[in-house]
């Protein structure tokens, strides 16, 4: 039953989106990195041939894309989208006409914050598409280079895709928190810019965990570095913890207000 | 029965009351119209009962429920436009009535049937921000209307429509109560709006219900404020000598002021008074229209 209502409340909030920013916005986040790294091959064009032929091909380009979208595009990407959902609601005045239906707050909040969840899923998705394809098109343009020789390796990649995104969740839950607070679209933006700021400049930090913005660079840098960092638990496990408590604060917070539309 | 019940409503916004004990009872069954200047507590009141504030004091029973216990059965029997029409403004009419379909889980067949009703049938791809006020308004009642309610609140649905709109909502609202039996709750500040359109009335002014009954009662009140006045020679004799004839009156702005008097009374009186010697000036009855009583009520006359 309960199931059922979140059923049709997230098939509700997903045609919400329709004809939004939060698909241009998902596709330019996910196609950003991969169309640099494929501009960038046109500068060293000589030195493709050997680059194709490497064995941790792949790896390689995986690795290079996945350093900026780790730091940068997948949190603004989150805060940006997080903010569109709820003012989906707030710019259309539509608050009060969703709290009038027979649906529970829970079911409210938690299909938003589903569909703000399968946006980021589908970023990271349409991410890897756009890396396979910075990857293989040189090789389709330039006659002199070969395809990649080395095989992709997919397992690899989907384990580590999936814990980026779980590293990313204490980010969607307080971004979430603070757009479903916020009438404004830009105040959500600034706080979580500010504490992105704040995670990136105390990177060296040795409590920089305690930032929830800090997952998934702390997780980029001692995976793929293999930087020594001491921590109280892996870091999926700390952004599991605190996206849970960070949610249930939000929850209470929404569900709390007096005042409903 | 009553669709909508609210025993000793009272609310307050920080320090500044805004409802003191308003008991709303609107008949099931009926075409309540719920009156009042901007700023009287129409809106607060309708927020309220659809449970959008949280209740501070008193009680609220829609549909003979508690509000309080049954907010989401009461809410899939509720339609409701509070307010600016609340539309996804970048989605299109079919759009819009799809998002809410699917949250009150109504065969798709509704939004051809609340488009056409509402006469938006030809809107095809056209976003709703680029609808006029009317249409938005027309849309709003459309969302309204899909899951088939037992009862419809309305918060100013004559917003923004042309008198022609105005005539085609009317024509709407009247088809649904009458025909399908949904009570319909209709919140205005200007009662010629509504007068064609309802059975019942809720008076509220600074949060406080002035008058609630049936519109035939409010006529009623109509009529008793109707007067006669009476302008003669010798005002003070006029009083003793109507009042002789059964006829009780007083003296105000040089003028003896009467209830309204038919038309054998005013024969039998003028002839009285030429009798006596009193010239007459001037005998007229003044009628007073429904407006004048609201705001008789709400203290604005």
């Amino acid at each position: 039953m309960i199931l059922r209502a979140f059923f049709f409340s997230f098939s509700s909030e997903w045609l919400k989106r329709k004809r939004s920013y939060t698909l241009p916005l998902a596709a330019g986040s996910a196609f950003f990195i991969p169309t640099i790294i494929f501009l960038a091959r046109f500068r060293r064009i000589d030195a493709l041939p050997s680059l194709y032929q490497a064995p941790r091909f792949w790896e390689g380009l995986w690795l290079q894309a996945w350093e900026s979208m780790a730091f940068m595009i997948l949190p603004m990407a989150i805060m940006l989208v997080a903010s569109l959902i709820a003012q989906i609601e707030y710019r259309n005045n539509a608050w009060k006409q969703l709290h009038a239906t027979p649906q529970s707050l829970a079911t409210i909040f938690a299909a938003k914050l589903a569909v703000i969840l399968v946006l980021v899923v589908q970023l990271v998705v349409w991410f890897n598409l756009a890396l396979y394809l910075a990857g293989i098109l040189p090789a389709l343009i330039f006659a002199k280079v070969d395809a990649p020789a080395s095989p992709i390796p997919f397992a690899h990649f989907a384990r580590r895709d999936l814990a980026f995104i779980v590293d990313v969740l204490p980010i969607v839950a307080l971004q979430y928190l603070l757009a479903l607070r916020s009438k404004s679209f830009v105040a959500p933006l600034g706080i979580g810019m500010a504490l992105w700021i704040l995670s990136v400049g105390t990177m060296r930090w040795k409590y920089n965990y305690l930032i929830p913005y800090s997952y998934a660079g702390i997780d980029y840098l001692m995976t793929e570095y293999a930087r020594k960092l001491v921590l109280p638990a892996n870091t999926q496990v700390m952004a599991g913890i605190c996206f849970l408590a960070i949610t249930t604060g939000g929850f209470v917070l929404y569900a709390s207000r007096t005042d409903k539309g | 029965m009553q669709a909508i019940a609210t025993i000793g409503l009272s609310h307050k916004f920080s320090a500044e009351a805004v409802l003191d004990d308003v008991n709303l009872a609107v008949p099931a069954g009926s075409i309540y119209g719920f009156l009042g200047p901007n700023g009287a507590g129409k809106t607060t009141t309708l927020r309220l009962v659809l449970g959008l504030l949280r209740v501070q004091h008193g009680t609220i029973e829609v549909l003979g429920r508690s509000l309080d216990r049954h907010r989401l059965e009461i809410l899939s029997r509720v339609g409701s436009s509070i307010e600016s029409p609340s539309l996804y403004g970048h989605l299109t009419a079919v759009e819009n009535l799809e998002v809410w379909r699917r949250v009150f889980r109504c065969p798709p067949r509704r939004i051809g049937e609340v488009l056409s009703h509402v006469g938006l049938a030809g809107t095809g791809s056209k976003r709703a921000d680029q609808f006029s006020l009317g249409m938005k308004q027309r849309l709003a009642i459309a969302v309204a209307l899909l899951h088939e309610p037992a009862l419809l609140i309305l918060d100013e649905p004559a917003n923004g429509l042309d008198p022609h709109g105005i005539l085609e909502m009317r024509a709407l609202l009247t088809a649904l109560n009458h025909e399908h039996g949904i009570t319909v709750l209709v919140s205005s500040h200007i009662l010629s709006e509504i007068q064609k359109l309802v059975t019942h009335v809720g008076v509220i002014h600074r949060g406080t219900l002035r008058f609630q009954g049936t519109l035939a009662a409010l006529m009623t009140r109509q009529e008793q404020s109707a007067a006669t006045h009476l302008h003669t020679s010798e005002n003070l004799r006029a009083v003793k000598i109507a009042a002789q004839h059964g006829m009780e009156g007083r003296l105000a702005g040089g003028k003896v002021i009467l209830r309204a008097l038919d038309e054998q009374e005013s024969g039998r009186l003028t002839t009285a008074l030429a009798t006596s010697g009193v010239a007459v000036y001037e005998i007229v009855t003044v009628r007073r229209d429904l407006e004048n009583v609201f705001l008789d009520l709400i203290g604005e006359a």
